[in-house]
């Protein structure tokens, strides 16, 4: 197994920093990981370099990248919190910027994109469209925006807060009664729309596996807009595991997990 | 050897960088991600001038602390090129972009990088003093890597010279299971964890298990008397959470992640005098 470090430019010209960890044989897949958040490449608490390391161990290439704004990468980004900057990752900062990654990956073994917390929104929107990616493989995917109605209603008080109330719950009864099919924006601004556009688009189109943390809580919003049965996509919950998998051994059985469902999924069909 | 490094490392013979573009008078010299060291085990940043009068090492803090301070740590190797610097952010092994976890890594592991990113950078930038910024975890080993007048200068910022006090505090509330009003049941076990960590045995802090080995080699050395030897020569930078949030932990709110002017500020200045 050995590592290199290349750059990727953006359609924008901004630097795109990736690492390679490179198998000893043939590959068997090509896996591109989007950073998880505002992060560098390491990912939090470096998880996203030892999971690397364990698949590329498994016979996987993998390449982990520096999207703008964070870690190694051009264009900076104006100053925010970190939820700020969540939301601002759910609504597609660096989709662009991971398909100019995918891009430049050569290789003839299948494309797979995974993505953790809003890395995963990035992996998953970066997907669709493009016909290079086989699979693909998400971590607490989230589809309601980080902060929710609590960053909607920010600054609001009085008649606006009520009315804005109203509004918010007459579009979560949308989205329930129509099982997510209605995504009405206007009326749901905490929904992150483009990403279950993505997820219906690409289930049942691709192999589709969406991991969760059985301590965590973000997997409830699928089920509360009925987009936990998507057909073709294979839901997991690893128990005892929070939103990230910080913890060396979590790593290792997320490693395990989505290894297995790599040699399965992209199996060639008889 | 000084024209063949020179040549080397010109932006023409680096893959991706064609030309270098001028800005007024001021050369904006191409940033190297590369590997390098033994096995190409080792991860640097690096920029600046091949002629560079001053070169500058900026060691990456181990563990958790790496991930956290990568961007202004990376905008300051960018700016310490800008002003004319040579510069190169290295990673020790376990930490950041280079080999090995960090539970693999020992105190001679980071003694031995910080010493060939030296060399890295005397290989990058021949003519110039090496000066040299150490942060955090990262201090002692840099203390024991290199003594004056090998070094011009030392840069210390938040340095954890007393490693039993820092990991005491970096427990604080890093141990599951805690009530928040029971103080006395955190301060048991802490006391117990570092005790498992004396024994040989690694425990995990910020989700990287920290390696035994390093923890002995840090409390057997003696920092008071590694600074004492740089007397004038060594600056100790105390951040805070104002000018360095990235190490301030459970900080949700604080605006963090790209900027951090004040320390950028304060690190350039003294690489100026």
């Amino acid at each position: 197994m050995t590592r290199r470090a290349f750059v990727v430019r953006a359609a924008d010209g901004a630097e795109l920093v990736c690492t390679e960890h490179e198998p000893a044989g043939p590959a068997r897949s090509a896996i591109v990981i989007a950073p998880a958040g505002p992060l560098p490449r390491a990912g939090p608490f470096r998880s996203m370099t030892r999971l690397a390391d364990l698949l590329c161990a498994a016979g996987h290439r993998v390449v982990r990248a520096d999207l703008r704004g964070f870690g190694e990468a051009g264009a900076d980004v104006p100053e925010a919190t970190i939820p700020e900057h969540d939301r601002r990752i759910e609504r597609g900062l660096h989709v662009d910027d991971l398909r100019a990654v995918t891009a430049a990956v050569r290789d003839d073994a299948p494309l797979v994109l995974f993505g953790s917390c809003a890395g995963a929104v990035t992996a998953l929107r970066a997907a669709e469209g493009d016909a290079r990616v086989r699979a693909v493989v998400t971590y607490a995917l989230p589809v309601v925006l980080t902060g929710g109605r609590g960053a909607t209603l920010d600054g609001r008080g009085g008649a606006g807060r009520a009315l804005m109330l109203a509004r918010l719950g007459l579009g979560a009864a949308v989205v329930r009664g129509s099982r997510a099919r209605l995504l009405p924006g206007g009326l749901a601004p905490w929904l992150n729309v483009p990403v279950i556009r993505a997820l219906r688009a690409l289930s049942g189109d691709l192999p589709l596996l969406l991991l969760f943390g059985g301590e965590d809580d973000v997997q409830a919003q699928l089920a509360r807009y009925r987009l936990d049965r998507l057909r073709g996509a294979d839901i997991e919950e690893l128990a005892g595991i929070g939103h990230r998998f910080a913890d060396p051994e979590d790593v290792e059985r997320v490693a395990v997990v989505i290894g297995a469902w790599l040699a399965r999924a992209l199996r060639p069909q008889p | 050897m000084a024209d063949a490094a020179r040549k080397q490392h010109t932006p023409r013979n680096r893959g991706c960088h064609a030309s270098l573009p001028v800005v007024a008078w001021l050369r904006v010299t191409p940033l190297d991600h590369a590997f390098f060291g033994p096995n190409g085990a080792l991860y640097g940043i690096a920029s600046g001038p091949p002629d560079a009068r001053r070169a500058v090492l900026v060691v990456s803090p181990p563990g958790a602390d790496a991930v956290r301070a990568r961007r202004v740590l990376f905008r300051l190797v960018r700016a310490l090129a800008a002003t004319g610097h040579g510069a190169l952010l290295v990673d020790p092994r376990g930490s950041g972009e280079s080999a090995l976890a960090f539970e693999e890594s020992s105190f001679e592991s980071h003694v031995n990088d910080v010493r060939d990113g030296l060399h890295e950078l005397a290989r990058r930038f021949p003519e110039a003093h090496q000066r040299l910024v150490a942060v955090r975890y990262g201090a002692i080993p840099a203390l024991a890597a290199v003594e004056p007048p090998a070094a011009d200068a030392l840069l210390l910022i938040d340095p954890c010279l007393d490693v039993r006090a820092s990991l005491r505090q970096d427990l604080r509330g890093a141990i599951p299971g805690r009530r928040r009003d029971a103080r006395e049941d955190d301060d048991e076990a802490r006391t117990a964890t570092v005790a498992r960590l004396d024994a040989g045995q690694a425990i995990v802090l910020d989700g990287e298990r920290f390696p035994p080995a390093l923890w002995r080699g840090l409390n057997a050395s003696r920092p008071a008397v590694l600074l004492a030897a740089w007397g004038a020569r060594a600056t100790v930078l105390r951040s805070g959470p104002d000018t360095f949030a990235a190490f301030h932990r459970r900080l949700p709110q604080a605006r963090v992640a790209s900027e951090e002017p004040a320390f950028q500020s304060a690190a350039l200045a003294w690489a100026r005098t």
